[in-house]
């Protein structure tokens, strides 16, 4: 699994994230008073506007205090039945069936890792829609009913302002709700029944062959190639007590009986719908000489992964913090790892490459916080293992092994009690082939746990789409509230787009991201002009730069206040296999609630804005 | 008053629609059946369709998941191509292949006909991606990708003789000529599943190597000969689609495309060998390879000269040129020479000088010279029809005219053969059938074998052997030493070098008799600088793939240019002689090899 964000524990990211999430939240807030001001100031003048702005939040503080659960929700029973009455639900959730339809046409059972492409394709499809839904619903609302002066009818009942925002926000949301859940269940469906096949082995196509146990014959051994389904097939082997043994392909095995005639019958899949749940360590690199470093890149343009190198003192370590005997109460270390190879000669072309894990008992940290290069004067003996490339190696160490101390006698060892200092373990890997690499990141060692059910996973992998949704929501009540309803549509798909793309924003004014800004890339595009190809240097290219910069400021600084969507996409831990960890659910709840807060308060004084002006 | 305007206004459009699906209709109507069972008439947008080749049951399969995909998204297919062709390369960067492989699929599904997607995508997978595993069965998985996505789109696209030209070339060259090509060829050789997939394309019956199993290199010929049949059925090389409109200029010249069915199987006859199969099927596979060559040669061949060429057709063209030549100067008697005389009295004291000065001892302002006062000194047969005397004169200029067109088919038909060492490849496919290349080959490869035992003494004397075979049959073909592709002997005498160094022999040994052809790769392709230690006995595992800088010229075709007796030599091709020199231990690392464009790499060079 590819993770390039470290997940931090809920309250260290609560007191590293708090502050700037607050701020963001304020200038929300603050841009829908001074957009309620500026209108003021055209309509009546900037005294007068100043005037009625502090009284609205004079008011909107006193309505605030005044607010009605009972007529919000009621104003919210309102949007819901609305919402039902106008049928764009339907049209959704019949655009979603007709997907997943029509799906298998596109999404090819014989992909490597079919699990993968299903759950994307469902969560993605899922993911799509009820954002569309959110945006047409949202935006829609309110300018409908000042169109057609429904309004008067809502604001003449002792509804307030705060209470008709909140109310459509919530009744969206609840609309919205609905429907991602039944979409989730018609996916968990889908993808269940689309992964679900079996295989069989003839009798008559296993071949035979005798076992020999000392100079006696032993059982017979049957092997065989199973059928060929979705693109796959299973190496089968019957030995001579009847246990089948089904080999690994493409993420999965098959549970396996003999029948009457001999035939093996592969039964349904195990292995491709997990949530596994990582114990993830922190990395860190010894260079070739042994002292700290950073591991090197071969290369490769993407720096997610470090390598080190072979036949050298080169190692990566894995710090693991809570290592706890009782996660594991099979009496082993379970050990995952998926390493990249790098070869800078093709040696033997059929042989992996070498490499030995060793279990090291972690030296206190330093003054600085530093962990040592060194050990605590215990490690276990290197354990070998020949590198799958790309591909996840599972290896189980058991809690009694071989270990060597300090002056390099070798004792047997526990690891719970022997190697865990405090409750942190070292894991360091090392490459054996001079000259060749091996490539990793911090994602890519865990010590896997225990599993939670890959339902439970899946739901939490939309409550993640339900987090987009309610933000998109907001956003689309808020715009609807002082724009009209084409404004507030290109409001509210602006803000998500500058949500899913405020990385590459920062990139491009960082300069990270070569080419220049909006009207710089356009004319390279007109131009057919690379993007490291200067453009002429006249003062054409210097006003357009400018303004570029100008453009990129603003951007910017809008981009502050928006959420970075690509946080919110949890698919691909749901897609992987792997646990959607608490603390990141955690994370996206606060900062969706935030949102709402500050949407609402802005929506509030939005609203106002048509009071002010009038 | 206003819902009679508003009345009024939906009058005044609904008009208007009407107006205009007059001019729609007129351009879209579909073409229809005639009383006389034909298909024909229609709108103008059916009509261009139907000249132009482009309904898609003419173009290919009808895929209804293709045709959904491109209706939803309503008319933004070009947008939504880019977003994910950007995406794909976003992918490939992360190595996230399944979600490579999953967004090239939806590519190929909403441009279907846009050819270039194929090509490029289809060697990408086969050739960078595949590289990117360490595992050759993972290498394997994905060159196979790499063809089915190539099989996929010749399935949307029937007469594309481009795309069945790639999927030949990737079957041959990516399995039978990778690093991994020694395990590649017996995956495939196992690969039951491929085979039953491919049963369905092509005549399996056809593919069977030496243990009755597809060859990869056969499979890849009867790929290349389908898409010969497309061109003898008439096809342009280009395909249908684009040719007639004249837009974009793609796909292979004819002569390199026609020259791999052939070709292949000499690469299979040479692989077998390699194997150890050294016998009477090595000898049937170079025997068909020689009767496929000379089919080859027979053919016609599109030239960019504006007519056709033959390229076992020197040896007439020749004949004719001589006696067409013989009949010029019996007509004119006399004019050829007393004009050379003329011209030579022209020259400058100087200039005779440089003329008359040893070819050896020219500076090379002599030898520029010398070419400029040879062109200036020549006599055409128009300065000899002209000077001749006016009973016949007009036959001498007609005989002065068919001499000029058969001097310039000789030369075009020299310059093809050059571009595919056509007589090297001719002679050698007659050798390479004789007992004597059989049993020379079995001394080598018995040599080798003996090799893994680490048997010195009888490496050394299988190898002596060998150069006595070797040597017999490069005084019979002395054309045959001086080329590149005599690549493999010269690495099995580095082998033997290397041997002498075990046994503190000298090298190189009293009588040896290959001294010409170490001495002309020495010279060649060595380095001045290179480590002068002999190459240590190249396993199949430290082979380098050569980079495919895949062009026209391709590696197999380009390298040797010596043709046989008085055609010219050229110099092999750059590309290919840093790999000669590689050792083992060099750096390889996980190079990608690049294409730049699929359109561009198939640009015809004339």
């Amino acid at each position: 699994m590819i993770l390039e964000t470290e997940i931090l524990p809920f309250w260290n990211w609560m007191a590293e994230n708090i502050r700037s999430v607050a701020w963001a939240m304020a200038a929300l807030c603050g841009l829908g008073i001074l957009i309620g001001f500026l209108v003021g100031s055209i309509r009546q003048g900037p005294f007068e506007a100043i005037r009625i702005t502090l009284a609205t939040i004079r008011t909107g503080i006193a309505e605030l205090l005044q607010l009605s659960p009972r007529r919000v929700m009621a104003m919210a029973l309102l949007s819901f039945r609305e919402s039902v009455r106008r049928r764009v639900l339907l049209v959704v959730f019949a655009v979603f069936g007709v997907l997943l339809m029509f799906g298998g046409w596109f999404l090819d059972p014989a992909t490597d890792h079919p699990a993968r492409l299903y759950l994307s394709f469902v969560m993605t499809s899922s993911a799509y829609l009820v954002i569309l839904l959110a945006v047409f619903l949202s935006i829609f609302s309110i300018p409908n009913d000042i169109k057609s002066r429904t309004i008067y009818t809502i604001v003449t009942k002792p509804v307030r302002a705060w209470e008709l925002v909140m109310g459509r926000m919530i009744g969206f949301c609840g609309i919205g709700t609905v429907l991602l859940l039944v979409m989730g269940l018609c996916g968990y469906g889908f993808v269940v029944r689309f992964l679900r096949h079996t295989h069989t082995v003839q009798a008559e196509e296993m071949s035979s062959e005798t076992q020999q146990s000392g100079n006696t014959p032993g059982g017979t051994q049957r092997q065989g190639l199973s059928t060929l389904t979705f693109g796959h097939r299973h190496d089968v082997e019957v030995d001579s007590e009847g246990q089948v043994k089904v080999s690994r392909t493409r993420d999965h095995v098959h549970e396996a009986m003999v029948d009457d005639t001999g035939n093996v019958r592969l039964g349904d899949h195990r292995g491709m719908l997990l949530a596994r749940v990582p114990m993830l360590g922190k990395l860190r690199f010894l260079d070739r000489q042994g002292k700290a470093g950073d591991g090197v890149n071969p290369g490769y343009e993407w720096k997610y992964r470090k390598y080190i190198e072979g036949g050298t003192l080169a190692t990566a370590i894995w710090r693991f913090p809570q290592v706890r005997e009782e996660d594991f109460p099979d009496g082993y270390l379970r050990l995952e790892m998926t390493i990249r190879v790098f070869r800078t000669y093709k040696g033997l072309i059929e042989s992996g490459l070498a490499g030995t894990i060793e279990l090291v008992k972690p030296a206190p940290l330093d003054q600085n916080g530093v962990p040592p290069a060194g050990d605590a004067g215990l490690r276990s003996v290197a354990l070998d293992f020949t590198a799958l490339d790309g591909e996840v190696y599972e290896r189980r160490i058991y809690r009694k092994i071989t270990g060597i101390d300090a002056e390099g006698n070798e004792r047997e060892v526990d690891i719970f009690r022997d190697l865990v200092n405090n409750g942190e373990l070292e894991i360091r890997v090392r490459c054996l082939d001079r000259a060749q690499y091996f490539g990793m990141a911090p994602a890519d060692l865990y010590l896997r746990a225990t599993n939670r059910p890959f339902w439970a996973n899946f739901a939490k992998g939309y409550l993640s789409i339900w987090f987009q949704m309610v933000i998109v929501t907001c956003f689309g009540v808020t715009f609807s509230t002082f724009l009209n309803t084409p404004v507030a549509m290109l409001a509210t798909i602006s803000a998500m787009l500058i949500g899913l793309c405020k990385r590459f924003i920062f990139a491009v004014v960082s300069g990270d991201v070569p080419g220049g800004g909006p009207i710089e890339s356009m004319i390279r595009a007109v131009q057919q002009k690379n993007q490291m190809v200067p453009l002429d240097d006249n003062m054409a290219t210097w006003v357009i730069q400018h303004i570029d910069n100008v453009l990129m400021f603003i951007t910017q600084r809008i981009s502050y206040a928006m959420p970075d969507a690509s946080q919110f996409n949890t698919s691909h831990f749901v897609a992987y296999g792997y646990n959607v960890p608490a603390d990141l659910i955690g994370q996206h709840f606060v900062i969706t609630m935030m949102y709402c807060a500050a949407l609402s308060v802005a929506g509030y004084f939005l609203f106002k804005t048509r009071e002010i002006a009038a | 008053m206003t819902g009679l305007h508003s009345f009024r206004k939906k009058i005044i459009y609904g008009i208007l629609i009407a107006i205009l699906l007059v001019p729609i209709s007129f351009i879209s109507r579909p073409a229809s059946r005639q009383k006389d069972g034909t298909i024909s008439g229609g709108g103008q947008l059916a009509r261009m369709r139907s000249e132009y080749g482009l309904s898609l049951a003419e173009l290919g399969d009808i895929d209804p998941a293709s045709e959904s995909m491109k209706l939803a998204t309503l008319g933004m297919r070009g947008v939504a191509t880019t977003f994910l062709w950007e995406r794909s390369n976003r992918f490939k960067r992360q190595q996230d292949w399944d979600s490579l492989s999953a967004t090239l699929n939806q590519i190929s599904k909403l441009q279907p006909n846009f050819l270039s997607v194929w090509q490029f995508q289809g060697w990408n997978l086969a050739y960078n991606v595949s590289v990117e595993f360490d595992d050759y069965r993972s290498r394997y998985h994905w060159v196979k990708k790499g063809i089915d996505f190539l099989a996929r789109g010749i399935q949307y696209n029937h007469e594309e003789p481009v795309l069945f030209g790639e999927l030949g070339w990737t079957f041959g060259h990516k399995l039978g000529k990778a690093d991994e090509y020694v395990q590649y060829r017996r995956l495939f050789r196992a690969d039951d599943d491929f085979h039953r997939e491919l049963s369905a394309h092509i005549n399996m019956d056809n593919t069977r190597g030496v243990d009755d199993r597809p060859d990869n290199w056969l499979v890849g010929r009867q790929w290349f000969l389908r898409g010969e049949d497309l061109l003898d059925a008439g096809v342009p090389m280009g395909g249908r689609l684009i040719t007639d409109m004249d837009q974009v200029k793609r796909g292979k010249s004819p002569l390199i495309y026609h020259s791999h069915a052939p070709k292949w199987i000499m690469n299979y006859a040479s692989a077998i060998e390699q194997e150890g199969n050294l016998g009477e099927k090595a000898q049937i596979a170079w025997r068909d390879a020689g009767v496929s060559w000379n089919e080859f040669g027979n053919r016609d061949i599109a030239t960019s000269y504006g007519f056709t060429i033959r390229l076992n057709d020197t040896e007439r063209l020749r004949q004719e040129q001589a006696r067409l030549l013989a009949e010029l100067d019996s007509t004119v008697v006399g004019v050829r020479d007393k004009l050379l005389e003329e011209k030579h009295a022209a020259l400058t004291p100087l200039e005779r000088e440089v003329l008359d000065t040893p070819p050896e001892l020219r500076t090379p302002e002599q030898v520029e010279k010398v070419a400029e006062l040879q062109r200036q000194t020549a006599v055409s047969h128009e300065e000899v029809a002209d000077r001749a005397p006016p009973n016949v004169s007009r036959t001498a200029k007609r005989l002065a005219r068919k001499l000029l067109d058969l001097e310039s088919r000789i030369r075009a038909t020299n310059s093809y053969r050059d571009q595919v060492a056509y007589g090297y490849w001719k002679t050698r496919c007659e050798i390479e059938q004789t007992d004597a290349a059989i049993e020379a080959r079995r001394l080598i490869y018995e040599a080798d074998e003996a090799y893994e035992q680490a048997d010195l003494e009888g490496m050394k004397e299988k190898y002596e052997a060998a150069w006595d075979r070797w040597a017999q049959i490069y005084e019979k073909h002395p054309e045959m030493v001086e080329t590149p592709d005599a690549e493999d002997i010269y690495e099995a005498v580095m082998r033997y070098r290397e041997v002498l160094e075990q046994l503190d022999l000298p090298w190189p040994p009293k009588g040896f008799k290959l001294n010409r052809l170490v001495k002309y790769y020495d010279e060649t392709f060595r380095p001045a600088d290179a480590d002068e230690s002999p190459e240590k006995p190249a396993e199949a595992n430290d082979v380098k793939e050569p980079a495919p800088a895949k062009s026209d010229a391709d590696p197999d075709e380009a390298k040797p240019v010596n043709e046989v007796g008085s055609e010219a030599a050229a110099q092999p091709e750059a590309a290919e002689a840093p790999n000669r020199n590689q050792t083992a231990d060099e750096p390889i690392g996980q190079h990608e090899e690049t294409k730049s464009d699929g359109a561009a790499d198939f640009q015809i060079p004339d």
